[in-house]
């Protein structure tokens, strides 16, 4: 159980179980077919007396002449230099160390006053030291692994440095924080591939902070009792997901909606009450902003907030029940403190 | 499992201990040989299996031999349909079942006359016969009763009439399904073996049928202890040596399911047939938590078919048969050599041809395997001579396979994979495992038949290499796969497929001499009789007759140096299971002679005249006609 205090940590695990046992048969699949080349190109093992000897059993004792059986069929079979090996055997060790990690590998939890951003970058630049090692193996099979700086690739992997195919296999990731360190905008360079987040949010936190997150590829979801997961994991391609107070607002963006914003964008719940006060830096008047971009998006035309002081900008006219609420909630809005 | 703690409780006490006044006469002895025998369905066999685990796990030697009907449900009473196991356990490793049975408990009389006409019981053997039928209903069959016992009063036996069925009605309503844990207990009494390890071994065989099963098994098994204790005046020692050396126990379909696992095969393709069809019984058990897949297709030609597929995609598969089956797929194994592809083949022979005996041991497709293919077609034939050789052969099987990229056919038979013997527990090697499929990209130069012109090796390719793919085809083709008919092409593959084997047969040791290593007479075996040969040569050479013998492994390619071990003996002659001729029958001569089917092999390799002795008895070939037969040709002198 990677989080000890809060329960939602575990059920987006759950939800994510799809997706992680993905990323794991990739992991092991890979795993085996590093540990193949290293037990084919293992001059000194495999091919030597002793592993074929080893390789044909207690049948084969007294019965065959396992140097002559190594001699004769070594042709038959790849050598690799031993400088190669050994980085390839780092490679192995680094892959089996991913393949045999626990969920703990998929949740980071940012500290008070950390950054989403650093902590999401960390935790995927150690991810990315997997597919470091898998590129290093690959070019050993393909005979290309003749530069000195090989070893470099085994050190940590920066998403900004992944592959489309490696962003193809990226694993989820479950992050813990509070909703002051909530900037949506944190995550935006990652939402590539088929990248999975879950948010578990504590605290205060701005009512739509993942409306920022919407683009027609990307599925992004804020749910407060997780509603929704299943269809977040299930989405091929990019997704992020919040686990909201229920006070928040409650959407699900899936771009294998439809082709329009509206069409993708499903509008649960939105909140009762405009949000008072900045949180995390983040303004009122920039929470507004992200309510009203919400409507918007879900609704069409956006309200008509006319003469209402710090109202958000209008953007259309009032299409709907839905609208006329929020308008009227934004007019309520006390913006003394918007920074 | 709440067995352990409550066999304990009890064993101090024992099922009836205490109620005999006068100590039995005790029969020490360094082997014996038992066999239970009823009609069919009456769970003879279940006994005979729990109490050769016993024997085994209690640190006797054990060989195990099934005594089977030819059908499934023959009828009820009859002397070919007698059922049971027979269980030969002694102080020493056993090898094979012996010649005689020592003591035998009967369900009724005429099952006990067809073991009786088939030379199984030794002239003093001792004889518990279920006495229900002196009373029976009906009076043919007290007629029948009487008849048999003036039969076995023809012969030296120790006859002791038992109430089975009367003392099993005190605990079941059927004693149908029940008497053989009865006789179990008797046998318990009589050989001393440990009860706590009988309830334990009963215990597993019906763990998937409920407490109240057991507890009733375990019931009629301590009432046979208990009638033989109070009425018994005899028992038999058969005393163990302890070993540090920990043991399995299994029959030989299941070490070659288990072997396969420990080779890394993760596939099985099968179609039932007996007697091999235990194996995927097993298989199906155990697969799963290994990670493999027991595939039983629609045929034999299919399940050979999807192990060839598996083993082209780079995962060394294997499929199990029998011998209907291995003509079945005689096809598939000639494309399998012509497209290089590894493949395993597991053929646990039984009587033929055609359906032949279905249920009996033979070693007649030794020929077939090596030869049945039409066209060329070299590939590699092992046979195994022990349930721990049939776990260890599918290591080294797979991984000749691999190197060669060659069908390798490993004969068992159906001695070996219904026999039990223990043997030392296996060690482990991650070694023996298959390397993972390794799909580095390959050269667009070089061609998919890229073989070496000295050893006609070539690595093999896998679908998914970049640069490698190619057509595979069972067509003549040339080094590019492609389609070949010119004279050249055909000639070259046919030279590289048959260089293979002979650069295997390069790597091969020569055999060992059982015993010295020149004589009069050397004796040449292969699979299930090794431990009946070698007795008979034990009892040969004690007589002062000298002889020798030597066993096979690899049949195809043989192992070297067999012309210069067969100079050093003055005959040699092959025993096997399968039919040959004798030279004085009638119309028989040395032209038409029909052979042994290994004596053929190894005049035409060795261009020695090899004499045979042969038997197909539909049982295991017993040490002590092995040794009538050496002294027979003995005393005939020719020499080679």
């Amino acid at each position: 159980m990677p989080s000890e205090s809060d329960p939602r940590v575990e059920k987006a695990l759950s939800a994510l179980a799809g997706p992680i046992e993905l990323y794991r048969s990739a992991v092991v699949t890979t795993v085996e077919e590093v540990r193949g080349y290293l037990a084919t190109h293992r001059s000194e093992d495999e091919a030597s007396d002793g592993g074929v000897a080893a390789g044909l059993g207690v049948f084969a004792a007294g019965r065959i002449d396992f140097e002559r059986f190594a001699n004769l069929t070594t042709s038959a079979t790849l050598e690799g230099d031993p400088d190669t090996l050994g980085k390839v055997e780092k490679a192995y060790d680094i892959l089996r160390g991913i393949s045999s990690g626990g969920e703990d590998a998929f949740c980071v939890r940012v500290k008070p006053g950390g950054r989403l951003r650093e902590a999401v970058a960390d935790r995927l630049a150690e991810i990315g030291r997997g597919f470091a090692a898998a590129r290093l193996a690959g070019m050993a099979r393909a005979g290309s692994l003749n530069s000195k700086n090989e070893d470099k690739l085994l050190a940590p992997l920066g998403f900004e440095r992944w592959n489309q195919a490696e962003r193809r296999l990226a694993p989820p990731l479950v992050v813990e924080l509070e909703g002051a360190g909530l900037h949506a905008g944190d995550l935006a360079e990652f939402l590539d591939g088929n990248i999975k987040i879950v948010l578990v949010v504590s605290g205060d936190v701005a009512p739509a902070p993942l409306v920022r997150l919407i683009t027609p590829s990307t599925f992004v979801l804020q749910t407060a009792a997780g509603a929704g997961l299943e269809r977040f994991a299930a989405t091929e391609g990019p997704a992020v997901a919040a686990l909201m107070p229920e006070s928040a607002a409650q959407f699900i963006h899936d771009p294998a909606a439809g082709s329009s914003p509206a069409a993708r964008l499903e509008l649960i719940s939105f909140p009762e009450q405009s949000p008072k006060n900045a949180v995390g830096g983040m303004s009122v008047r920039q929470q507004l902003d992200e309510l009203e971009q919400l409507k918007t998006l879900a609704g069409g035309p956006s309200v008509d907030a006319e003469g209402e002081e710090g109202a958000a900008p209008a953007a259309g006219p009032v299409a709907t029940k839905v609208d006329k609420l929020a308008a009227w909630l934004l007019s309520q809005a006390d913006l003394s403190d918007a920074g | 499992m709440a067995t352990k703690t409550r066999a304990s409780s009890e064993k101090k006490k024992g099922p009836g201990k205490g109620s005999k006044k006068k100590g039995p006469e005790i029969i020490r002895v360094p082997e014996t040989t038992v066999e239970i025998v009823s009609d069919s369905g009456e769970g003879a066999q279940k006994c005979g299996q729990i109490f050769g685990a016993v024997c085994a796990k209690m640190g006797n030697g054990a060989w195990t031999v099934e005594i089977i009907p030819a059908e499934i449900q023959p009828p009820a009473r009859s002397k070919a349909g007698g059922s049971g196991n027979r269980v030969r356990f002694g102080t020493e490793e056993i090898t094979n079942w012996g010649d005689a049975t020592n003591l035998v408990v009967a369900f009724n009389e005429q099952v006990l006359l067809g073991r009786i006409e088939l030379g199984a019981l030794a002239e003093d053997a001792i004889v518990l016969l279920d006495n229900k039928w002196a009373t029976h209903a009906d009076e043919d069959i007290q007629k029948e009763w009487q008849g048999g016992l003036k039969e076995l009063a023809k012969h030296d036996y120790r006859i002791v009439e038992v109430p089975m069925e009367e003392e099993c009605l005190k605990i079941v309503e059927d004693p149908r399904r029940g008497k053989n844990m009865f006789a179990l207990g008797l046998l318990a009494w009589i050989c001393d073996r440990d009860v706590d390890l009988i309830r334990a071994q009963i215990a597993h065989q019906f763990r998937r049928k409920g407490e109240e099963i057991y507890q009733r098994n375990v019931e009629l098994m301590e009432a046979g202890y208990g009638w033989a204790e109070k009425n018994l005046d005899f028992r038999i020692e058969v005393p163990t040596i302890p070993s540090d050396v920990p043991k399995v126990v299994m029959n030989g379909n299941e070490a070659i399911g288990m072997g396969a696992i420990a080779a890394g095969m993760e596939l099985c393709s099968m179609y039932p047939i007996t007697p091999a069809t235990s194996a995927s019984h097993y298989l199906s058990e155990v697969y799963d938590k290994f990670g493999g897949v027991v595939h039983q297709a629609e045929d034999e030609i299919a399940a050979v078919g999807v192990a060839i597929g598996a083993s082209y995609a780079g995962k060394v598969a294997y499929t199990i048969t029998s011998g209907p089956g291995l003509s079945l797929k005689q096809e598939f194994l000639g494309l399998a050599v012509m497209l290089e592809v590894p493949l395993v083949v597991v053929d646990v022979q039984r009587g033929g041809p055609s359906t032949g005996l279905p249920t009996k041991v033979e070693q007649s497709d030794l020929l077939t395997a090596c030869f049945g293919q039409h066209g060329d077609a070299p590939h590699v034939v092992l046979a195994p001579a022990t349930m721990e050789e049939c776990f260890h052969s599918m290591i080294t099987a797979r991984r000749i396979a691999e190197a060669f990229r060659t069908v390798v056919i490993v004969l068992t038979d159906a001695n070996l994979a219904t026999g039990v013997q223990p043997y030392p527990r296996p060690q482990l090697d991650a070694r023996w495992q298959q390397a993972p499929v390794s799909l580095p990209p390959v050269d667009e130069n070089v061609p998919p038949y890229d073989w070496d012109p000295q050893t006609g090796l070539s690595p093999q390719r896998y679908p998914g290499q970049p640069g490698g793919m190619y057509t595979a085809t069972g067509l003549a083709h040339n080094a590019w796969s492609k389609v070949a008919y010119d004279p050249d092409s055909h000639q070259l593959g046919s030279q590289m497929r048959s260089r293979k084997i002979a650069v295997l047969q390069q790597t091969l040791k020569p055999p060992q001499v059982y015993g010295s290593d020149s004589g009069e007479l050397l004796v040449v075996g292969w699979g299930s009789t090794k431990g009946a040969i070698e007795e008979a040569v034990d009892r040969a050479q004690a007589e002062g007759l000298s002889v020798s013998s030597c066993h096979l492994t690899f049949i195809q390619p043989l192992q070297p140096g067999l012309k210069e071990i067969f100079s050093r003996f003055d005959r040699v002659m092959t025993v096997e299971i399968n039919y040959s001729d004798e030279p004085d029958d009638p119309y028989i001569t040395d032209e038409n002679r029909r052979r042994a089917q290994l004596a053929w092999v190894l005049r035409a390799s060795t261009l020695v005249d090899v004499d045979c002795w042969s038997r197909v008895p539909g049982q295991p070939l017993r040490p002590g006609n092995i040794l009538k037969a050496i002294r027979q040709r003995l005393e005939m002198g020719a020499k080679v």
